[in-house]
Protein backbone atom coordinates (compact mmCIF):
# COMPACT_ATOMS: atom_id res chain seq x y z
CA UNK A 1 0.00 0.00 0.00
CA UNK A 2 1.68 3.08 -0.83
CA UNK A 3 1.51 6.32 1.78
CA UNK A 4 -0.69 8.18 -0.03
CA UNK A 5 -3.44 5.28 0.33
CA UNK A 6 -2.44 4.90 4.06
CA UNK A 7 -3.43 8.56 4.69
CA UNK A 8 -6.90 8.18 3.01
CA UNK A 9 -7.92 5.59 4.51
CA UNK A 10 -6.54 7.30 8.10
CA UNK A 11 -9.05 10.28 7.00
CA UNK A 12 -12.16 8.26 5.89
CA UNK A 13 -13.36 7.25 9.57
CA UNK A 14 -12.57 10.78 11.33
CA UNK A 15 -16.25 12.21 11.92
CA UNK A 16 -16.83 15.68 10.33
CA UNK A 17 -16.49 18.24 11.57
CA UNK A 18 -13.32 17.68 13.78
CA UNK A 19 -14.26 18.69 17.20
CA UNK A 20 -10.54 19.28 18.05
CA UNK A 21 -7.25 19.11 16.51
CA UNK A 22 -6.24 15.89 15.12
CA UNK A 23 -2.61 14.19 14.38
CA UNK A 24 -3.44 11.52 11.37
CA UNK A 25 -0.71 8.57 11.56
CA UNK A 26 -0.01 6.45 8.59
CA UNK A 27 2.47 4.35 7.43
CA UNK A 28 3.24 2.44 4.50
CA UNK A 29 6.27 0.28 4.57
CA UNK A 30 9.45 2.16 5.79
CA UNK A 31 7.70 5.60 5.45
CA UNK A 32 5.30 7.17 7.84
CA UNK A 33 3.10 10.17 7.65
CA UNK A 34 1.80 12.71 10.25
CA UNK A 35 -0.74 14.73 9.25
CA UNK A 36 -1.63 17.55 11.64
CA UNK A 37 -5.52 18.66 10.73
CA UNK A 38 -6.91 21.74 12.23
CA UNK A 39 -10.08 20.81 10.32
CA UNK A 40 -11.36 18.86 8.17
CA UNK A 41 -14.51 18.41 5.77
CA UNK A 42 -15.76 16.28 3.09
CA UNK A 43 -13.94 18.80 0.43
CA UNK A 44 -10.83 20.23 2.40
CA UNK A 45 -8.94 20.31 5.12
CA UNK A 46 -6.88 22.85 7.34
CA UNK A 47 -3.67 21.44 8.26
CA UNK A 48 -1.03 22.98 10.00
CA UNK A 49 1.75 20.61 8.99
CA UNK A 50 2.28 17.72 6.91
CA UNK A 51 5.65 15.70 7.60
CA UNK A 52 7.11 12.36 5.66
CA UNK A 53 9.69 10.66 7.80
CA UNK A 54 11.81 7.58 6.19
CA UNK A 55 14.83 5.82 7.02
CA UNK A 56 16.26 6.95 3.58
CA UNK A 57 17.07 10.25 4.19
CA UNK A 58 18.98 8.73 7.54
CA UNK A 59 22.26 9.37 5.56
CA UNK A 60 21.02 11.39 2.49
CA UNK A 61 23.99 13.42 1.68
CA UNK A 62 23.26 17.72 1.25
CA UNK A 63 23.82 17.23 -2.81
CA UNK A 64 21.51 14.37 -2.79
CA UNK A 65 18.83 16.47 -0.71
CA UNK A 66 19.86 19.79 -2.92
CA UNK A 67 18.20 17.62 -5.84
CA UNK A 68 15.42 16.21 -4.05
CA UNK A 69 14.51 19.98 -3.32
CA UNK A 70 14.64 20.92 -7.08
CA UNK A 71 12.64 17.62 -7.99
CA UNK A 72 9.80 19.06 -5.46
CA UNK A 73 10.47 21.98 -6.98
CA UNK A 74 8.86 21.04 -10.24
CA UNK A 75 6.74 18.93 -9.07
CA UNK A 76 4.88 20.72 -6.23
CA UNK A 77 3.24 23.22 -8.44
CA UNK A 78 -0.59 22.65 -7.49
CA UNK A 79 0.68 25.22 -4.13
CA UNK A 80 0.17 28.06 -6.16
CA UNK A 81 3.14 29.39 -5.29
CA UNK A 82 6.38 27.52 -6.98
CA UNK A 83 8.78 26.67 -4.31
CA UNK A 84 12.90 26.92 -4.51
CA UNK A 85 15.70 26.01 -2.53
CA UNK A 86 16.57 29.08 -0.75
CA UNK A 87 19.39 27.96 1.84
CA UNK A 88 21.06 24.61 2.13
CA UNK A 89 22.94 23.77 5.56
CA UNK A 90 26.18 21.51 4.93
CA UNK A 91 26.77 21.66 8.34
CA UNK A 92 23.28 20.40 9.28
CA UNK A 93 22.69 18.92 6.27
CA UNK A 94 19.21 20.84 5.75
CA UNK A 95 17.79 22.26 3.08
CA UNK A 96 15.04 25.05 3.25
CA UNK A 97 12.56 25.30 0.46
CA UNK A 98 10.17 28.42 0.34
CA UNK A 99 7.69 29.95 -2.43
CA UNK A 100 9.27 31.91 -4.59
CA UNK A 101 6.81 34.49 -4.48
CA UNK A 102 5.19 34.88 -1.39
CA UNK A 103 1.65 36.07 -1.01
CA UNK A 104 1.18 39.81 -0.38
CA UNK A 105 -2.26 40.41 0.68
CA UNK A 106 -2.12 44.34 2.12
CA UNK A 107 0.68 44.19 4.81
CA UNK A 108 0.44 40.30 5.42
CA UNK A 109 2.71 37.82 3.35
CA UNK A 110 2.33 34.20 3.44
CA UNK A 111 4.11 31.43 2.46
CA UNK A 112 5.27 27.95 2.03
CA UNK A 113 8.23 26.28 3.67
CA UNK A 114 9.50 23.14 3.01
CA UNK A 115 12.58 21.55 4.80
CA UNK A 116 14.28 18.70 3.70
CA UNK A 117 16.22 16.74 6.33
CA UNK A 118 18.86 14.84 6.98
CA UNK A 119 17.82 12.18 9.67
CA UNK A 120 15.44 12.78 7.64
CA UNK A 121 11.82 13.73 7.35
CA UNK A 122 10.60 16.29 4.96
CA UNK A 123 8.04 18.64 6.44
CA UNK A 124 6.14 20.96 5.00
CA UNK A 125 4.69 24.34 6.74
CA UNK A 126 3.36 27.70 6.20
CA UNK A 127 3.84 30.88 7.66
CA UNK A 128 2.56 34.41 8.02
CA UNK A 129 4.60 37.43 8.54
CA UNK A 130 3.80 41.14 9.23
CA UNK A 131 6.71 42.68 9.21
CA UNK A 132 5.61 45.86 10.42
CA UNK A 133 3.61 44.71 13.25
CA UNK A 134 6.71 41.99 13.96
CA UNK A 135 4.50 38.71 13.51
CA UNK A 136 5.84 35.95 11.90
CA UNK A 137 3.33 33.15 13.51
CA UNK A 138 3.00 29.61 11.62
CA UNK A 139 -0.84 29.52 9.98
CA UNK A 140 -2.77 26.30 8.77
CA UNK A 141 -2.58 25.79 5.03
CA UNK A 142 -5.90 25.34 3.16
CA UNK A 143 -5.54 22.66 0.90
CA UNK A 144 -8.48 20.28 -0.63
CA UNK A 145 -8.72 16.57 0.26
CA UNK A 146 -7.27 15.82 -3.12
CA UNK A 147 -4.11 17.82 -3.26
CA UNK A 148 -3.15 17.08 0.41
CA UNK A 149 -3.33 13.40 -0.65
CA UNK A 150 -1.20 14.30 -3.53
CA UNK A 151 1.12 16.05 -1.30
CA UNK A 152 2.21 12.88 0.49
CA UNK A 153 2.22 11.27 -2.61
CA UNK A 154 4.21 13.34 -4.08
CA UNK A 155 6.64 13.72 -1.27
CA UNK A 156 6.57 9.73 -0.85
CA UNK A 157 7.78 9.55 -4.58
CA UNK A 158 10.74 11.90 -3.95
CA UNK A 159 11.78 10.11 -1.34
CA UNK A 160 12.13 6.47 -3.92
CA UNK A 161 13.62 8.43 -5.81
CA UNK A 162 16.39 9.38 -3.09
CA UNK A 163 16.20 5.46 -2.29
CA UNK A 164 16.79 5.03 -6.31
CA UNK A 165 19.75 7.26 -6.42
CA UNK A 166 21.64 5.84 -3.69
CA UNK A 167 21.46 2.20 -4.77
CA UNK B 1 37.54 89.31 3.57
CA UNK B 2 37.42 89.56 0.35
CA UNK B 3 34.14 90.14 -1.36
CA UNK B 4 34.47 86.93 -3.10
CA UNK B 5 35.77 85.25 -0.43
CA UNK B 6 32.63 86.58 1.42
CA UNK B 7 30.69 85.41 -2.11
CA UNK B 8 32.49 81.85 -1.88
CA UNK B 9 31.21 81.42 2.54
CA UNK B 10 27.35 82.31 1.46
CA UNK B 11 27.16 80.28 -1.60
CA UNK B 12 28.52 77.22 0.78
CA UNK B 13 26.13 77.99 3.22
CA UNK B 14 23.38 77.82 0.79
CA UNK B 15 24.90 74.45 -0.72
CA UNK B 16 25.14 73.38 2.65
CA UNK B 17 21.18 74.11 3.55
CA UNK B 18 20.82 72.47 0.31
CA UNK B 19 22.01 69.43 1.37
CA UNK B 20 21.13 69.24 4.97
CA UNK B 21 17.27 69.88 3.72
CA UNK B 22 17.48 66.42 1.04
CA UNK B 23 19.68 64.50 3.59
CA UNK B 24 17.40 61.95 4.71
CA UNK B 25 17.18 61.45 0.53
CA UNK B 26 20.70 61.72 0.03
CA UNK B 27 21.06 58.60 3.36
CA UNK B 28 18.68 56.44 1.56
CA UNK B 29 20.55 56.87 -1.82
CA UNK B 30 23.02 54.16 -2.59
CA UNK B 31 24.63 55.77 -5.64
CA UNK B 32 25.64 58.46 -3.90
CA UNK B 33 28.23 56.23 -2.65
CA UNK B 34 29.45 55.54 -6.18
CA UNK B 35 30.10 58.72 -5.89
CA UNK B 36 32.79 58.65 -3.15
CA UNK B 37 36.11 59.14 -3.65
CA UNK B 38 38.86 59.75 -1.06
CA UNK B 39 37.81 62.67 0.92
CA UNK B 40 35.19 64.18 -0.98
CA UNK B 41 31.84 62.99 -2.10
CA UNK B 42 29.89 64.49 -5.11
CA UNK B 43 26.37 65.85 -4.14
CA UNK B 44 24.00 66.80 -6.61
CA UNK B 45 21.83 69.54 -5.56
CA UNK B 46 19.09 71.01 -6.92
CA UNK B 47 20.69 73.99 -9.33
CA UNK B 48 20.73 77.54 -7.76
CA UNK B 49 19.23 80.30 -9.99
CA UNK B 50 21.04 82.51 -11.08
CA UNK B 51 19.21 85.84 -13.51
CA UNK B 52 20.41 85.75 -16.69
CA UNK B 53 20.16 87.00 -20.39
CA UNK B 54 17.34 84.76 -22.61
CA UNK B 55 17.75 85.93 -26.31
CA UNK B 56 14.80 85.91 -28.57
CA UNK B 57 14.19 84.70 -31.93
CA UNK B 58 16.13 85.90 -34.88
CA UNK B 59 13.98 88.18 -36.82
CA UNK B 60 10.90 88.00 -34.49
CA UNK B 61 11.15 92.06 -33.87
CA UNK B 62 11.44 93.26 -30.74
CA UNK B 63 13.77 96.11 -29.38
CA UNK B 64 15.65 98.77 -31.68
CA UNK B 65 13.84 97.19 -34.74
CA UNK B 66 11.90 99.53 -37.15
CA UNK B 67 11.50 102.95 -37.41
CA UNK B 68 10.38 105.24 -34.77
CA UNK B 69 10.69 108.58 -32.57
CA UNK B 70 12.06 108.99 -29.01
CA UNK B 71 8.81 107.60 -26.86
CA UNK B 72 7.49 105.74 -29.21
CA UNK B 73 6.42 102.69 -26.94
CA UNK B 74 7.33 100.02 -28.40
CA UNK B 75 4.62 96.54 -29.49
CA UNK B 76 4.76 93.15 -28.73
CA UNK B 77 7.55 91.30 -31.19
CA UNK B 78 5.32 89.33 -34.22
CA UNK B 79 4.39 85.52 -33.70
CA UNK B 80 3.89 85.66 -30.28
CA UNK B 81 1.22 83.73 -28.81
CA UNK B 82 0.90 81.58 -25.65
CA UNK B 83 1.63 78.04 -26.12
CA UNK B 84 -0.65 74.99 -25.49
CA UNK B 85 -0.88 74.11 -21.85
CA UNK B 86 -0.39 75.65 -18.43
CA UNK B 87 3.01 76.83 -16.69
CA UNK B 88 3.95 74.22 -14.38
CA UNK B 89 4.20 74.29 -10.81
CA UNK B 90 7.23 72.38 -9.66
CA UNK B 91 10.39 74.04 -9.94
CA UNK B 92 13.33 72.41 -12.75
CA UNK B 93 15.21 70.04 -12.03
CA UNK B 94 18.40 71.32 -13.13
CA UNK B 95 21.24 69.23 -11.17
CA UNK B 96 24.31 70.85 -9.74
CA UNK B 97 27.07 68.61 -8.58
CA UNK B 98 29.20 70.31 -5.32
CA UNK B 99 31.71 68.25 -3.74
CA UNK B 100 31.66 68.10 -0.09
CA UNK B 101 34.17 66.96 2.21
CA UNK B 102 33.50 63.65 4.20
CA UNK B 103 34.13 65.88 7.30
CA UNK B 104 31.66 67.94 6.62
CA UNK B 105 29.49 65.07 5.49
CA UNK B 106 29.45 64.07 8.76
CA UNK B 107 29.08 67.33 10.23
CA UNK B 108 25.52 68.05 8.23
CA UNK B 109 24.84 64.31 9.30
CA UNK B 110 25.62 64.71 13.02
CA UNK B 111 24.00 68.28 12.68
CA UNK B 112 20.68 66.54 11.24
CA UNK B 113 20.20 63.84 13.09
CA UNK B 114 20.92 65.50 16.55
CA UNK B 115 24.38 63.12 17.03
CA UNK B 116 25.99 63.68 20.14
CA UNK B 117 29.86 63.43 20.09
CA UNK B 118 31.27 60.03 20.67
CA UNK B 119 33.55 59.97 24.27
CA UNK B 120 35.97 57.35 23.75
CA UNK B 121 37.83 55.48 26.03
CA UNK B 122 41.28 53.98 26.32
CA UNK B 123 42.65 57.06 25.52
CA UNK B 124 45.22 57.74 28.51
CA UNK B 125 46.36 53.48 28.02
CA UNK B 126 47.71 54.07 24.39
CA UNK B 127 50.05 56.65 23.33
CA UNK B 128 50.85 57.54 20.03
CA UNK B 129 54.42 59.32 18.92
CA UNK B 130 54.00 62.27 16.45
CA UNK B 131 56.74 63.55 14.78
CA UNK B 132 56.48 68.11 14.16
CA UNK B 133 58.77 69.82 11.97
CA UNK B 134 59.23 72.47 14.28
CA UNK B 135 62.62 72.66 14.98
CA UNK B 136 65.84 74.03 13.20
CA UNK B 137 69.31 72.23 13.33
CA UNK B 138 72.89 73.35 11.95
CA UNK B 139 72.72 69.53 10.82
CA UNK B 140 70.90 67.21 8.63
CA UNK B 141 70.00 66.33 4.83
CA UNK B 142 69.92 68.94 2.21
CA UNK B 143 66.80 67.84 1.26
CA UNK B 144 65.26 70.06 4.22
CA UNK B 145 67.89 72.79 4.39
CA UNK B 146 66.00 75.96 5.31
CA UNK B 147 67.43 78.51 3.02
CA UNK B 148 65.64 81.55 4.62
CA UNK B 149 67.50 80.99 7.63
CA UNK B 150 70.81 79.59 6.32
CA UNK B 151 70.99 82.90 4.61
CA UNK B 152 69.93 85.08 7.91
CA UNK B 153 72.64 83.12 9.55
CA UNK B 154 75.29 84.45 6.97
CA UNK B 155 74.12 87.60 7.32
CA UNK B 156 74.47 88.23 10.73
CA UNK B 157 78.05 86.21 10.43
CA UNK B 158 79.00 88.76 8.02
CA UNK B 159 77.46 91.89 10.20
CA UNK B 160 79.14 90.70 13.09
CA UNK B 161 82.36 90.18 11.54
CA UNK B 162 82.08 93.39 9.63
CA UNK B 163 82.35 91.70 5.67
CA UNK B 164 78.90 92.84 4.84
CA UNK B 165 78.78 95.97 2.58
CA UNK B 166 75.21 97.33 2.70
CA UNK B 167 76.33 99.10 -0.44
CA UNK B 168 76.79 96.29 -1.94
CA UNK B 169 74.31 93.52 -0.34
CA UNK B 170 75.97 90.37 -1.57
CA UNK B 171 75.26 87.67 1.30
CA UNK B 172 77.19 84.03 1.28
CA UNK B 173 76.58 81.57 3.52
CA UNK B 174 79.85 79.13 4.43
CA UNK B 175 79.04 75.44 5.21
CA UNK B 176 78.57 76.32 9.09
CA UNK B 177 75.78 78.79 8.40
CA UNK B 178 73.84 76.30 6.65
CA UNK B 179 70.60 75.04 8.81
CA UNK B 180 67.97 72.51 8.74
CA UNK B 181 64.37 71.65 8.95
CA UNK B 182 64.25 69.01 12.18
CA UNK B 183 61.53 67.60 14.08
CA UNK B 184 60.67 66.84 17.46
CA UNK B 185 58.76 64.05 19.31
CA UNK B 186 55.65 64.64 21.18
CA UNK B 187 53.25 61.30 22.51
CA UNK B 188 50.01 62.33 22.24
CA UNK B 189 47.11 59.86 24.00
CA UNK B 190 45.35 58.28 20.88
CA UNK B 191 41.81 57.09 20.43
CA UNK B 192 41.18 54.45 17.93
CA UNK B 193 38.41 52.85 16.90
CA UNK B 194 37.41 49.49 15.15
CA UNK B 195 34.65 48.63 13.60
CA UNK B 196 33.61 45.09 12.91
CA UNK B 197 30.57 44.67 10.18
CA UNK B 198 28.45 41.02 10.67
CA UNK B 199 26.32 40.40 7.41
CA UNK B 200 24.05 37.62 7.23
CA UNK B 201 24.57 36.40 3.03
CA UNK B 202 22.24 33.20 3.31
CA UNK B 203 19.98 32.57 0.77
CA UNK B 204 16.88 34.73 1.92
CA UNK B 205 19.16 37.67 1.75
CA UNK B 206 18.77 39.48 -1.61
CA UNK B 207 20.86 42.10 -3.65
CA UNK B 208 18.34 44.78 -2.31
CA UNK B 209 18.59 44.01 1.05
CA UNK B 210 22.66 44.20 0.87
CA UNK B 211 22.35 47.51 -1.07
CA UNK B 212 20.65 48.86 2.03
CA UNK B 213 23.34 47.80 4.63
CA UNK B 214 26.13 49.00 2.38
CA UNK B 215 24.09 52.68 1.83
CA UNK B 216 23.95 52.66 6.25
CA UNK B 217 27.27 51.06 6.33
CA UNK B 218 28.94 54.01 4.67
CA UNK B 219 27.08 56.34 7.04
CA UNK B 220 28.18 54.81 9.67
CA UNK B 221 31.73 54.99 8.84
CA UNK B 222 31.32 58.50 7.48
CA UNK B 223 30.43 59.48 11.39
CA UNK B 224 32.76 57.26 13.04
CA UNK B 225 35.93 58.13 10.63
CA UNK B 226 35.12 62.00 11.44
CA UNK B 227 35.45 60.76 15.64
CA UNK B 228 38.09 59.09 15.31
CA UNK B 229 41.70 59.50 14.01
CA UNK B 230 42.50 55.44 12.81
CA UNK B 231 39.32 53.71 12.53
CA UNK B 232 40.27 50.36 11.33
CA UNK B 233 37.17 48.32 9.69
CA UNK B 234 36.54 44.25 9.95
CA UNK B 235 34.49 42.55 7.52
CA UNK B 236 32.26 39.27 8.86
CA UNK B 237 30.04 37.32 6.13
CA UNK B 238 28.38 34.27 7.18
CA UNK B 239 25.43 31.72 5.86
CA UNK B 240 25.78 28.63 8.25
CA UNK B 241 29.25 29.37 8.72
CA UNK B 242 31.18 32.70 8.93
CA UNK B 243 34.49 34.22 7.97
CA UNK B 244 36.36 36.85 7.56
CA UNK B 245 36.50 39.07 4.17
CA UNK B 246 37.60 42.02 2.32
CA UNK B 247 35.02 44.83 1.37
CA UNK B 248 34.33 44.06 -1.97
CA UNK B 249 33.71 40.32 -1.28
CA UNK B 250 31.77 41.64 1.75
CA UNK B 251 29.14 43.86 0.10
CA UNK B 252 29.07 41.19 -3.12
CA UNK B 253 29.31 37.63 -2.24
CA UNK B 254 25.51 35.92 -1.82
CA UNK B 255 25.31 32.35 -0.20
CA UNK B 256 23.02 29.97 0.05
CA UNK B 257 23.66 28.43 2.97
CA UNK B 258 21.69 28.48 6.15
CA UNK B 259 21.95 30.92 8.84
CA UNK B 260 23.58 30.64 11.98
CA UNK B 261 24.57 33.72 13.46
CA UNK B 262 26.71 32.56 16.39
CA UNK B 263 29.26 31.74 13.92
CA UNK B 264 29.66 35.29 12.83
CA UNK B 265 29.83 36.31 16.57
CA UNK B 266 32.59 33.75 17.22
CA UNK B 267 34.82 34.99 14.08
CA UNK B 268 34.03 38.48 15.63
CA UNK B 269 35.14 37.33 18.99
CA UNK B 270 38.18 35.94 17.33
CA UNK B 271 39.33 39.13 15.65
CA UNK B 272 38.24 41.03 19.54
CA UNK B 273 40.37 38.96 20.55
CA UNK B 274 43.70 38.69 18.45
CA UNK B 275 43.25 42.15 17.74
CA UNK B 276 41.25 44.60 19.63
CA UNK B 277 42.09 44.55 23.00
CA UNK B 278 38.74 46.36 24.97
CA UNK B 279 40.66 48.33 27.22
CA UNK B 280 42.50 49.95 24.59
CA UNK B 281 40.03 49.88 21.55
CA UNK B 282 37.01 51.57 21.25
CA UNK B 283 34.84 48.53 19.11
CA UNK B 284 31.83 49.24 17.35
CA UNK B 285 29.63 46.09 15.76
CA UNK B 286 27.09 46.29 13.06
CA UNK B 287 25.44 43.31 12.58
CA UNK B 288 22.80 42.79 9.53
CA UNK B 289 20.53 39.87 8.95
CA UNK B 290 16.74 39.12 7.82
CA UNK B 291 16.20 37.90 10.94
CA UNK B 292 15.92 34.46 9.82
CA UNK B 293 17.96 32.26 11.89
CA UNK B 294 17.62 29.03 11.97
CA UNK B 295 15.61 27.74 15.19
CA UNK B 296 18.41 26.27 17.69
CA UNK B 297 21.06 28.99 16.73
CA UNK B 298 18.96 32.25 18.23
CA UNK B 299 19.73 30.27 22.09
CA UNK B 300 23.66 29.73 21.28
CA UNK B 301 23.94 33.37 19.38
CA UNK B 302 21.91 35.06 21.98
CA UNK B 303 24.35 33.54 25.04
CA UNK B 304 27.64 34.74 23.01
CA UNK B 305 26.45 38.48 22.69
CA UNK B 306 25.17 38.78 25.92
CA UNK B 307 27.81 37.47 28.13
CA UNK B 308 31.29 37.71 25.36
CA UNK B 309 30.39 40.24 22.98
CA UNK B 310 28.43 43.43 24.54
CA UNK B 311 30.78 43.33 27.61
CA UNK B 312 33.34 44.48 25.98
CA UNK B 313 32.45 46.97 22.74
CA UNK B 314 31.21 49.92 23.11
CA UNK B 315 27.95 50.24 20.99
CA UNK B 316 26.48 46.34 19.38
CA UNK B 317 23.89 47.25 16.93
CA UNK B 318 22.00 45.10 15.01
CA UNK B 319 19.84 45.92 12.14
CA UNK B 320 17.17 43.97 10.62
CA UNK B 321 16.48 44.02 7.01
CA UNK B 322 13.21 43.17 5.74
CA UNK B 323 13.83 40.02 2.85
CA UNK B 324 10.78 38.97 0.98
CA UNK B 325 9.32 36.94 3.83
CA UNK B 326 8.98 39.69 5.85
CA UNK B 327 11.43 40.02 9.26
CA UNK B 328 12.67 36.52 11.06
CA UNK B 329 12.41 36.66 14.75
CA UNK B 330 15.78 37.38 16.08
CA UNK B 331 15.14 40.56 16.13
CA UNK B 332 12.29 40.17 18.37
CA UNK B 333 14.83 37.63 20.57
CA UNK B 334 17.33 40.27 20.95
CA UNK B 335 14.80 42.81 22.32
CA UNK B 336 13.41 40.28 25.18
CA UNK B 337 16.84 38.14 25.83
CA UNK B 338 19.82 41.01 25.20
CA UNK B 339 18.93 44.68 25.17
CA UNK B 340 17.03 44.91 28.74
CA UNK B 341 19.94 43.79 30.25
CA UNK B 342 23.09 45.70 28.03
CA UNK B 343 22.39 49.55 27.06
CA UNK B 344 25.06 49.36 24.40
CA UNK B 345 23.06 46.58 22.35
CA UNK B 346 20.97 48.62 20.11
CA UNK B 347 18.54 47.13 17.63
CA UNK B 348 16.80 48.40 14.54
CA UNK B 349 14.19 47.12 11.60
CA UNK B 350 14.90 48.41 8.40
CA UNK B 351 12.31 47.71 6.03
CA UNK B 352 13.37 50.03 3.06
CA UNK B 353 15.60 52.04 2.04
CA UNK B 354 13.35 55.06 3.89
CA UNK B 355 14.27 53.36 7.04
CA UNK B 356 17.76 54.15 7.15
CA UNK B 357 17.64 57.74 8.02
CA UNK B 358 16.00 56.65 11.40
CA UNK B 359 18.25 53.28 11.94
CA UNK B 360 21.23 55.57 11.71
CA UNK B 361 19.91 57.88 14.45
CA UNK B 362 19.14 54.85 16.53
CA UNK B 363 22.59 53.50 16.43
CA UNK B 364 24.77 56.77 16.74
CA UNK B 365 22.35 58.88 18.67
CA UNK B 366 23.75 57.27 21.93
CA UNK B 367 27.19 59.34 21.83
CA UNK B 368 29.05 55.77 23.38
Amino acid sequence: MRLQQAVENQLAPLTLPLAAPVKVRATAGREQAVVELVELDRLGASVQRVTVASPVLATVELESLRRLGDHLAQQLCYLLEPLRVIECDPEGHTVQMRSVQPHRQGQDRYFYELWLRRGGELELLRWHTEPAAGIKEQVPMQLTREILLRLVGDLEQAIRLVEQESG
Amino acid sequence: MLQIEQDHHRFRQIVRGKIRQNLRKYMSQSELIGRKGKQLVSIPVPQLDVPHFRYGEKGSGGVGQGEGEVGTPLGPGQGQQDGPGQAGSEPGEHMLEVEVSLEELAQLMAEELELPRIQPKGQDSIHEEKYRYNTIRSTGPESLRHFKRTYLQALRRQVASGTYDPRRPRVVPFREDRRYRSWTVTREPMANAAIIYMMDVSGSMTDEQKRIVRTEAFWIDTWLKSQYEGVQRRYVIHDAVAREVDEETFYRTRESGGTRISTAYEVCLQLIRQHYPPEQWNIYCFQFSDGDNWGEDNRRSIRLLREQIAPQVNLFCYGQVESPYGSGDYLRALESAVVPYHDNVLTSQIPDEEAIYDSIRTFLGKGK
